[in-house]
């Protein structure tokens, strides 16, 4: 801890010099300091704690990170430049009705983005222009599920954020297309740190879909550092699709709170594919009878690449259902951790709990550790978890030689196989296209 | 099922009162309360100990005042003052030192009648050579001779202390370094006796060793010390069970043992703890803190735990293996009850140094009451693990809506070779199923203690046929009156 004192200092300073500038004031304010404060007095998680143990922050505590400056005109024409040649993420202004939100470098751009359909009542608002008026019930929301204690980094990103999304779906209103966030990094030579805020509030009965894609051009270290809030009202239903395909130079944190009312809906699904560094926290709390959560999660990671997936699922009400099922494949030195927790709570009775973690390694040097937990409190529960841990199956690969397949062929084939499983459980065919897409281009073909 | 009727059999599940409890009255020999450099002193002048053994004592007391009291497992008791602890009681008529069993103090005898162990009976019907621990002090070994025609050193930890000190200076604490734990210092620098065997290169040991703890005088802390050791392509099996007589003070139990196993041979441990554990209000009862481990030195060796866990207040317990040679295998095979307040965190470690290395892991919890268990395991694949193995399954029962079940398995693999899954369940007895065996004639009660101890099975079966009897007999003791 006391190591670290000297990098929560350099926080501290960035935080005093960018206060004038960050958006919000009154509750929003006070909510900055608080989590400064609170991060002041815990400092950077050290890997002696339980929650940090197979993730070392050293490459955050060890680097001077500048906030990201708002976006000059050359880093908005880049950044146009990239949304042309970069593969398209499914979000193509030109096929029409489509929402594309873009974001350069942390900040709303709004010229790069298209919302002329969204539909009369939704709201898909940058956080820096509503917080610049007042409204009481944003206010209120935000920082309400995640306030940063406990958390160095959503500690942070509560005190540093400048800006994010605010996505309002009122009641009974469906999106009918997905909205596509994209978080392009147009980097420089300094080292930059960003801190997205996003907030989405789908009311009672409201269905959207979203589309989250991370990606850019950093070369120098570019830490990520997203908080999301999410609020899913009684009988409403968000499908989420992450991409995260940064450059190598990205440390990739994400701290996404949700909480869930009754007979609501919520599916994830999670392709972590670039970034030296992921972290990625989910917390779901199933608040509601009936509530039912899907979080998926593929990680593919070679080089030097680390990702550690936490999740933690509260069962607070009977008749809840939550099903995880998170896959890596790992090449060369990756490492990757997954540590998943149901808690049920007492009186969570007839809850039905799903937990599983398959990774494969395919190097000697690749390392794969796996912690799934189970907290039950009630009785008249469901609730089972496993985890895979190996190489390619010999057996399968030696059938599919058997069949005439060359040896790299067929090791490709099962490679897509064991991957595709989580493109495939993505339910909104929208976004089961776009991760399709996603992984056809990261994964080795199948023929040769 | 209605949910009335659960919530009686839950209540006179909860209401069923420890059916093994007496006090026995012997004069005893006691240490002064308190723990320092003079009682370990005392201790060790005590047992006419070698310096070196002294030494080592004092080595892990010193490690021991430095160290805090582990926290991280899910059980909660208040504060333990180990200034208010006797470190040492000894029978008096231990100083003359029995004979034969007919030298042996007959309140003694009684007290294992009431458990149910005659000895002699024992003797000749199962052929079991007992080395009775009574509070500390070994009262009786029997079968002494005939072992050690074989070359088998099967006795008191202090007789070996004695008769063998190069063997247990060689092999005493090379599994459970002195400082591994704050438990486990404790016990080095304290502990009182225990059971050493050693079976020698190429000996299968002809009969089952069984040690019978048995904790006696109020607020004796219990530090009992094993240590098997196998030889190259030895053989042999132990148990270890326990029963305890009922008081109201918390019992403080930090007991270690250590298992050696070289090329070829195997140790299968297997336990049964019905320790007290505490009335229905979770008052008294034992504190159960263990460090069980064993060592796969040799190839081809083979280490397997087997444990049904039904008492003590609070369990803390990780019997583990250290695969270190190649194509070693361990096991480790659980059942455990929880009821009333009882609380129970444990689990195993499995650690695969060796190439080839296979582990299997059964653990099977039933929670019941107002208690709290997890299961709480590790298995870890070290890079040089070539083609390791493992296997888990932890599965849980709960019988009632105020108990819990939790499992916390770690799993750390640096193998791609390696093959590695791990599977847990949590449910209730279900009520089709119970539907059904009433259907077909059964009671609900009958129909219980069926499904309960079909799921228990797969681990009774690796029990030693007389632990394997004895365990129904307490599951079903357990369940005794829980159903309507």
């Amino acid at each position: 801890m006391t190591a670290s004192a000297p990098a929560t200092d350099v926080w501290a300073d960035l935080f005093e010099a960018a206060r004038p500038r960050l958006p919000g004031a009154g509750r929003v304010a006070g909510l900055r300091r608080k989590a400064l404060a609170g991060f002041r007095a815990t400092g950077f998680p050290t890997q002696r704690q339980e929650e940090w143990r197979h993730t070392s922050v050293a490459p955050v505590t060890g680097t001077a990170f500048e906030p990201a400056a708002p976006p000059s005109r050359e880093a908005l024409d880049r950044a146009a430049a990239l949304l042309e040649t970069l593969p398209p993420t499914g979000a193509d202004p030109a096929a029409g009705g489509s929402i594309r939100v873009v974001f350069v470098n942390g900040r709303f751009a709004p010229t790069l983005s298209s919302r002329e359909t969204v539909p009369d009542g939704v709201e898909i608002a940058s956080l820096d222009e509503v917080l610049a008026r007042p409204d009481e019930d944003l206010e209120a929301r935000i920082g309400s599920l995640v306030d940063g204690t406990g958390h160095a980094f959503a500690a942070l990103n509560t005190a540093l954020f400048e800006d994010g999304l605010f996505l309002r779906v009122p009641s009974g209103t469906r999106l009918a297309s997905p909205v596509h966030l994209v978080f392009l990094a147009v980097g420089g030579a300094a080292a930059t740190a960003v801190h997205p805020r996003l907030l989405y509030l789908l009311e009672d009965d409201a269905q959207a879909s979203v589309v989250e894609s991370w990606r850019g051009e950093a070369e120098a270290p570019w830490l990520s550092n997203t908080v999301v809030e999410a609020w899913i009202g009684r009988n409403a239903r968000l499908d989420l699709l992450e991409i995260q395909e940064q450059t190598l130079e990205a440390l990739h944190f994400r701290a996404l709170k949700v909480h869930q009312a009754e007979d609501s809906r919520f599916a994830s699904a999670c392709l972590s594919i670039g970034a030296h560094l992921t972290r990625n926290d989910v917390h779901i709390r199933l608040e509601g009878p009936g509530a039912e959560c899907r979080l998926d999660g593929l990680t593919l990671a070679q080089g030097d690449q680390h990702a550690d997936h936490q999740t933690k699922i509260d069962h607070a009400k009977p008749q809840g259902t939550s099903h995880q099922l998170y896959k890596g494949i790992l090449d060369d030195r990756a490492t990757t951790a997954f540590s998943g927790r149901v808690l049920v709570e007492p009186h969570a009775q007839k809850t039905d709990a799903q937990q599983t973690n398959h990774n494969l390694l395919l190097s000697p040097d690749a390392v794969a550790d796996s912690k799934p937990q189970l907290e039950i409190f009630a009785d008249d529960v469901k609730c089972a978890h496993g985890a895979t841990v190996g190489q390619l199956d010999q057996d399968a690969l030696f059938y599919l030689r058997s069949r005439g397949i060359g040896p790299r062929a067929a090791r490709r084939l099962l490679l897509r196989a064991f991957a595709s499983e989580i493109a495939e459980r993505v339910q909104d065919p929208e976004l089961r296209e776009i991760a399709r897409a996603t992984l056809e281009r990261h994964l080795p073909g199948g023929e040769g | 099922m209605t949910s009335e009727a659960e919530q009686r059999e839950i209540q006179e599940f909860a209401d069923r009162e420890y059916k093994y409890g007496f006090v026995t009255d012997i004069d005893v020999d006691v240490a002064p309360k308190g723990l320092n450099e003079d009682i370990v002193r005392f201790i060790s002048a005590k047992k006419e100990e070698p310096e070196w053994l002294l030494e080592w004592r004092l080595k892990a007391y010193r490690q021991w005042r430095t160290m805090t009291e582990p926290t991280w497992a899910k059980v909660e008791y208040p504060p333990i003052d180990y200034d208010d602890i006797i470190y040492y009681a000894a029978p008096k008529s231990q100083k003359d030192g029995p004979q034969s069993l007919d030298d042996v103090d007959p309140e003694l005898l009684a007290t294992y009648e009431k458990l149910g162990i005659p000895q002699k009976e024992r003797e000749v019907l199962a052929g079991v050579a007992v080395d009775a621990v009574f509070d500390s002090v070994s009262v009786a070994t029997t079968f002494k001779d005939k072992l050690s025609e074989m070359g088998i050193i099967f006795g008191s930890f202090s007789d070996a202390v004695r008769e063998h000190p190069d063997l247990v200076r060689k092999y005493l604490g090379s599994v459970v370094p002195v400082a591994d734990n704050f438990f486990s210092a404790l016990n080095s620098a304290v502990f009182t006796d225990g059971s050493f065997c050693f079976i020698p290169k190429g000996v299968r040991c002809p009969m089952e060793l069984s040690t019978y703890f048995r904790i006696n005088t109020a607020n004796t802390g219990q530090f009992e010390r094993t240590l098997i050791v196998a030889e190259e392509g030895a053989h042999v099996s132990y148990l270890e069970g326990c029963t305890a007589p009922m008081r109201d003070e918390n019992q403080l139990h930090a007991a270690v043992v250590e298992l050696i196993a070289l090329d070829d041979a195997s140790i299968k441990y297997s336990t049964v703890q019905n320790w007290y554990p505490g009335d229905k209000e979770g008052r008294g009862g034992i504190y159960n803190f263990v460090t069980k481990r064993g060592a796969c030195r040799g190839a081809r060796s083979k280490i397997s735990w087997t444990q049904v866990e039904t008492g003590s207040a609070i369990t803390w317990k990780y019997p583990s293996c250290l695969l270190i040679g190649d194509d070693s295998v361990g096991e480790f095979y659980s059942v455990a009850v929880t009821n009333n307040r009882q609380q129970a965190d444990t689990g195993t470690k499995m650690i695969h140094i060796g190439k080839r290395t296979k582990s299997t892991i059964v653990s099977k919890g039933i929670s019941a009451g107002r208690s709290q268990q997890t299961y709480r395991g590790s298995v870890t694949i070290r890079k040089n693990a070539e083609g390791a193995r493992n296997h888990s399954q932890c599965d849980s029962l709960l019988l009632g809506d105020r108990c819990g079940a939790h499992t916390v398995p770690y799993i750390e693999v640096r193998n791609p070779t390696a093959q590695m899954e791990h599977e847990a369940t949590t449910s209730k007895i279900g009520e089709d199923q119970l539907f059904y065996c009433n259907q077909r004639g059964l009671s609900t009660e009958d129909a219980v203690s069926m499904i309960v101890n079909g799921f228990c099975k797969q681990v009774f079966r690796e029990l030693p046929m007389e632990f394997a009897v004895e365990a129904q007999k307490l599951l079903s003791v357990s369940l005794e009156g829980s159903v309507g």
